[in-house]
């Protein structure tokens, strides 16, 4: 059963005594007596399904203001997992944008089956374009427009890499968006659903973006690499696709992998197959109906192998010609915080 | 175009994609980007036999290639 087709009340009052829901491969036993984070996770969540209570659960967390003082004045809210608060306290309108926070770290720090990476992963033909990329590079305003423009939704945050089967898996949750991508997403989709924008949080406005039913409905479906793509947001720029070399690109998957020390080697090797079977790019972009177009040629390339060859050729080319007369990115030194 | 794979002295994993390649350093627990250039260097050295017939000189030039520091990946 989804969590729509459930009575609201009863979704409520399940939500106060702890609601499982399926997220991708996990399982969260969700807990929260806070009225507005209710009403984010029936509007975020309505397509996920609903679990069983006896089932194993992988992460049970509550989120809830605290009982002193500060549940009245200035009210906050707590984010707790198997009752250990991992972190300090937020103002209560900020619950929900916590709550994402929370099962991201809940996960990057756990799920140590997969290979993590900071990075958005949709997919279409069976193939799956990875994007790491740190804050503010416009990877969730690119990531939610695909998402309603055709491609399939698996994670806007994380991507699961399976270790052994070198397959993407899906993770499918709300998109995360920030200050001015909110008014672009609502503008590019308007059927898309976009909660309230929280203001004033860390990463300044906040608010979710609800991952299409269809994409929750599939997110037991793993998916094939397919490419590799590095995308920056730079205002007024065409939309440009150059070229990345692949030992490039596994360094920067490192730099955005949250558990590669974990992993060590068969981490190294997983992310060196995983760029093996990708086409890899730097993608810079400044309008969203430019950068659509260019990732449908992208994926057309997969659809017919000979037309799709020349389209790429045809991409890299542009690519290569606009880049003599501009300076290419300097690739990051370090690792990339996220 | 596939990444040609070896481990090396039983302690570097290379991938090696010909414009450029990578390095695990399995002790170090750092990754290294070697540039096309120090790439070749390291090729010649690999195409002498050195790894079976003078490891010694092998370890001494990885010590030379790679950088002190490396990516470790990031910390959640």
């Amino acid at each position: 059963m989804e969590l729509h087709q459930l009575d609201p009340a009863i979704a409520r009052q399940r939500l106060a005594a702890g609601l499982r829901l399926r997220s991708g491969p996990f399982v969260v036993a969700l807990r929260s007596d806070i009225p507005a984070l209710s009403q984010q996770v029936l509007q975020q969540y309505a397509h996920h399904t609903v679990v069983d209570d006896d089932g194993f659960c992988d992460f049970h967390v509550h989120v809830t203001p605290p009982a002193n003082l500060r549940r009245w004045w200035r009210p906050q809210a707590r984010f707790l997992l198997d009752g250990d608060e991992p972190f300090t306290p937020l103002p209560l309108h900020h619950a929900f944008p916590m709550l994402e926070w929370g099962l991201n770290w809940c996960i990057s720090t756990q799920a140590h089956q997969y290979v993590i990476l900071h990075a958005a992963v949709l997919e279409r033909g069976g193939r799956t374009v990875v994007m790491p990329a740190p804050s503010g590079s416009g990877k969730s305003t690119l990531c939610a427009a695909l998402a309603h423009r055709g491609w399939r939704l698996l994670s806007d945050e994380l991507a699961l890499l399976g270790l052994n089967d070198g397959l993407l898996w899906p993770l499918t949750r709300p998109i995360s968006l920030k200050n001015r991508s909110i008014g672009l997403i609502r503008d590019f989709a308007p059927d898309a659903l976009i909660g309230t924008p929280v203001p004033d949080t860390i990463k300044g406005a906040v608010a979710h973006c609800a991952p299409p039913a269809a994409a929750v409905r599939a997110a037991q479906t793993p998916a094939r690499p397919g490419w590799v793509v590095l995308p920056r947001y730079t205002p007024d720029a065409p939309a440009l696709l150059s070229p990345l070399p692949k030992a490039q690109a596994v360094m920067e998957l490192i730099d955005a992998c949250f558990n590669y020390s974990i992993h060590r080697h068969q981490g190294f090797a997983a992310l060196g197959r995983l760029v093996d079977s990708s086409d890899c790019h730097r993608f810079e972009y400044s309008q969203l109906d430019e950068a659509m177009a260019i990732f449908d040629r992208l994926a057309g390339t997969d659809a017919d192998a000979d037309a799709g060859a020349d389209a790429e050729v045809a991409v890299e080319a542009e690519a290569e010609a606009n880049e003599k007369t501009r300076a290419p990115p300097a690739r990051a030194a370090g690792n990339a915080a996220p | 175009m596939t990444a040609h794979h070896q481990t090396l002295l039983g302690r570097y994993d290379v991938l090696d994609w010909g414009d450029g390649c990578v390095i695990y350093d399995r002790s170090g627990f750092l990754t290294h980007l070697l540039d096309p250039a120090t790439a070749a260097l390291l090729r010649d050295s690999l195409a002498l036999g050195d790894e079976v017939q003078a490891p010694y000189r092998l370890q001494t030039l990885l010590d030379e290639l790679l950088p002190l520091t490396g990516s470790l990946g990031v910390s959640p």
